[in-house]
């Protein structure tokens, strides 16, 4: 019985980062042109929580296979984002396995070394495939998704202890 | 040991082979490997068929509003397009009057009702601006005659090309991604210059090669060149809507309207050759 509360919650994390994913074709929807992924990168930030605190179904296949679903719907060559994400996921997993999750500025600095290896690799990947890039867009988004995490973090942790604690009732 | 906290632990085969496989499709994208080309062809037919169809029911559910408040308005709005159709059709008498005397328009609008039989419509399933890329994907794709570098036209403006046509679907680069190129004339002179995508501008593009002795000025219009043979001539992109003197180096900065925001369409019309 816990266990299927569990998955419950454990799905629902791995729908999050799937709809993350589609980014703006549902923002249209709301009439309004919620450019967020302009300014902070809403799938690395929600990896990175969810591996960090070793949801269910976040394994490294799964990484692979969502940064092919990322790259398909991106545009970007394939391959990109499943590196991204798979390096996010095993820092991530790194960093909780020595026990950096008792203090949140230590998880929070953790992630900024996190994304910001994953943006380097990146641009690498572009510079050597000839791909022409921004930097300083990747600038401001890096310091977006950082300064993100916090609140992404507070409203994350809210509404999955919120439903832990309905599901126990 | 802990497995788990050592980066040299019994997954890190797996861990490895993975990202040989990340790296090797990297690689063989880069290449344009054929038969990779092809798998990669059905990956993203999948991909974006099945996405829209999970993110289905949440758009719909999400754009119910708007039904229910289209359905208010309606008698409202049939009454206004009543009145601007009248209004339509004076204009297009004018608008006739001008074909006449300007020969350069007269050419284009020729061309381009020749050409506008060789359109297929196609409905956007998914749209991507981000960081990385700013593209839409549409439901049309090799099958119907798309190829790579056809244009996409929304009411008749320019709004993107075809980056990649599956067989099924195509990615449409859209004029404002970084890696845009699309040669352009612009003005009544027909000045040639090349319209990048520049998203750190206002503008979101701008023009590169603009020949130093042409001056531009506001409302000049911006049209499709067909010098690298792969766009039709004479499809509207936007216009000059301002023009800054710079002081320092003596340039002009041009800001351009584009003449429609690809990302409010669900529907726009793809040009195809049907030879």
């Amino acid at each position: 019985m816990k266990k299927q509360k569990k998955n419950y919650n454990n799905f629902l994390a791995i729908g999050l980062v799937f709809f993350s994913l589609m980014g703006n074709s549902m923002t249209k929807e709301f009439f309004v042109e919620l450019d967020f992924n302009q300014f902070f990168n809403l799938p690395y930030l929600l990896i990175y929580f969810f591996s960090f605190n070793r949801f269910d179904y976040f394994s490294i296949f799964s990484m692979f296979v969502f940064g092919l679903i990322s790259d398909s719907i991106t545009g970007i060559p394939f391959g990109v984002s499943s590196v991204a994400f798979m390096l996010i996921f095993r820092i991530a997993i790194y960093q909780n396995s020595i026990r950096l999750r008792s203090m949140f500025l230590a998880e929070w600095f953790a992630f900024a070394i996190a994304i910001l290896i994953t943006y380097i690799l990146i641009l690498i990947i572009f510079y050597v495939n000839s791909r022409l890039f921004d930097y300083e867009i990747y600038i401001y988004n890096f310091l977006g998704t950082v300064l993100m995490y916090p609140f992404i973090w507070l409203i994350l942790k809210y509404f999955f202890l919120k439903l832990e604690r309905i599901s126990n009732d | 040991m802990n497995e788990e906290n050592s980066w040299f632990d019994k997954s890190n085969l797996r861990i490895f082979v993975l990202f040989i496989l990340a790296f090797s499709f990297i690689y063989l994208d880069g290449t344009n490997q054929k038969y990779f080309k092809k798998t990669k062809s059905l990956i993203n037919d999948a991909v974006s068929q099945a996405s829209y169809v999970v993110t289905w029911p949440i758009r719909e559910l999400l754009a119910s509003p708007s039904y229910i408040k289209s359905i208010i308005v309606l008698k409202k709005n049939n009454e206004e397009i009543n009145n601007l159709k009248n209004k339509v059709e004076e204009l297009i008498v004018e608008n006739n009057f001008l074909k006449l005397d300007s020969q350069k328009l007269k050419d284009f609008l020729a061309e381009e009702e020749s050409y506008s039989a060789d359109t297929v419509q196609a409905k956007i399933i998914l749209k991507s601006k981000g960081i990385f890329s700013q593209s839409i994907v549409i439901n049309r794709g090799s099958k119907e005659g798309v190829k790579n570098g056809s244009p996409i036209v929304k009411n008749n403006f320019l709004i993107g090309q075809v980056l990649e046509a599956n067989y099924q679907s195509s990615r449409v680069m859209l004029l404002t991604d970084i890696n845009s190129r699309i040669p352009v004339l612009i003005g009544g002179q027909l000045i040639q210059a090349i319209l990048v995508g520049n998203p750190s501008s206002k503008s979101k593009v701008s023009l590169q090669y603009l020949s130093k002795k042409h001056k531009l000025e506001n409302g000049d219009k911006i049209y499709t060149s067909d010098i690298e043979g792969v766009l039709k001539r004479g499809i509207l992109i936007g216009s000059i809507v301002e023009v800054k003197q710079n002081e320092t180096n003596k340039m002009q900065n041009y800001l351009i309207q584009l003449h429609y925001n690809s990302y409010q369409a669900d529907y726009v019309s793809v040009f195809v050759s049907k030879k």
